[in-house]
């Protein structure tokens, strides 16, 4: 099993299809995901981009 | 009183001098539980240590250099390094043993579960420094790598990082993490105490981190986060941030003491944008009021029993 998919899929609590079409897409590290805008993310499960959309970096105040 | 580096004598617990004879230590669990290990001795203060021909087993002809016995160690056996006592330190001597450790040493993923130890009577009394400035003096690539009993302390160099550890996956060949970092002593020039990229799974206990000038424990955070990390009993004293986590997921931290400026921005503990964390019993240099400047919290963080010089919180600082 693919280690990387299995972290992401880990780290951001998404099944682990979702989390394997993000590696396939070229985005194999949480930190390259959460840096992407959310419209260059390939077409995930509803529930997954959500969970995704949840831990993009919020500005520090 | 058997000597630390007669090979033959063995050791037990209170013998080898090492900070923390209430816990673990790496020789107990050296001598105790590895069946068919090797110990490489490292010490060049010895005037026979050299790094080709001596092959370091032996305590009067040590070698001259951490790396040569990391070249030497082979993975998951048990094999530890012991790293003499020197007394580099900036407020000793130097009459007798005045030559640090100095390197820049890099762990290779090849050599998963090693253990390198100073063996001094603590953990200042094996100084190391970088070979120059900006560097760490640990860079670890393997595995379940324990280090132990070290005084990291760069000296004259500045920028530089004492322990770095990062995991990449993906055929990379980087696969720093379950990292254990215990009885080590991190100096007031360093920049980063330990810093990690995407390592899972570590221990960071019973250090000492004395005005470290940017962060003390760090998230790197380029590749991912330090997430599954276990840090207590280490005490900070006025590092310009203690734990810098953010984003960071699923950690234990626990009674550690904290001691800095009042009101610095998220200079305690900051798990922003971390979700999971349960932060408890830890003891803060602040007041109530200055606990959500000094610490964030992540989301779905469980913060209980922490204290602060005028009581204990009964929230999450936000």
């Amino acid at each position: 099993m693919d280690q990387l998919a299995v972290r992401i899929a880990k780290k951001f609590k998404i099944d682990l299809e979702d989390a394997a079409i993000l590696v396939d897409a070229g985005f194999t590290s949480p930190g390259k995901i959460r840096r992407a805008d959310a419209d260059d993310l390939p077409k995930l499960s509803d529930g997954a981009a959500e969970k995704i959309a949840a831990r993009k970096p919020k500005a520090k105040v | 009183m058997p000597n630390v580096f007669d090979r033959n004598a063995g050791f037990a617990r209170g013998q080898a001098q090492v900070l923390g004879f209430s816990l673990a230590t790496a020789i107990d669990e050296h001598s105790y539980s590895a069946p068919g290990s090797k110990i490489f001795y490292v010490d060049p203060n010895n005037a026979q240590a050299v790094d080709l021909g001596n092959l370091g087993e032996d305590p009067t002809v040590p070698l001259a250099t951490v790396n040569a016995a990391v070249t030497l160690c082979r993975p998951y056996m048990g094999d530890t390094i012991y790293v003499a006592a020197n007394e580099f330190w900036q407020y000793a001597s130097r009459a007798f043993r005045p030559l640090p450790i100095i390197e820049t040493l890099v762990i290779p993923y090849t050599k998963g579960g090693i253990r390198i130890v100073g063996c001094g009577t603590n953990p200042l009394s094996v100084c190391w420094t970088p070979a120059a400035a900006n560097q760490a003096c640990i860079t670890n690539y393997a595995t379940d790598v324990l280090i132990e009993g070290f005084n990291f302390y760069p000296a004259a160099f500045a920028g530089c990082t004492g322990i770095a550890s990062y995991w990449t996956g993906g055929g990379l060949l980087r696969y720093g993490e379950n990292l254990t970092v215990r009885n080590c002593y991190f100096e007031t020039t360093l920049d980063y105490g330990i810093a990690c990229d995407y390592t899972w799974y570590c221990q960071f206990y019973d250090n000492y981190f004395d005005g470290v000038n940017i962060a003390a424990i760090f998230n790197i955070s380029n590749i991912g986060d330090i997430d599954f990390t276990t840090i207590h009993d280490n005490s900070f004293l006025n590092c310009t941030a203690a734990m810098t986590l953010t984003t960071s997921d699923g950690c234990f931290i626990y009674n550690n003491r904290i001691m800095g400026a009042h009101g610095g921005a998220n200079n305690f503990i900051d798990l922003t944008g971390g979700v999971g964390n349960l932060v408890s019993d830890n003891y803060f240099s602040c007041t109530i009021a200055e606990y959500d400047t000094t610490c964030t919290a992540g989301a779905g963080d469980y913060w209980l029993n922490n204290h602060c010089i005028n009581g204990s919180p009964v929230a999450n600082p936000t």
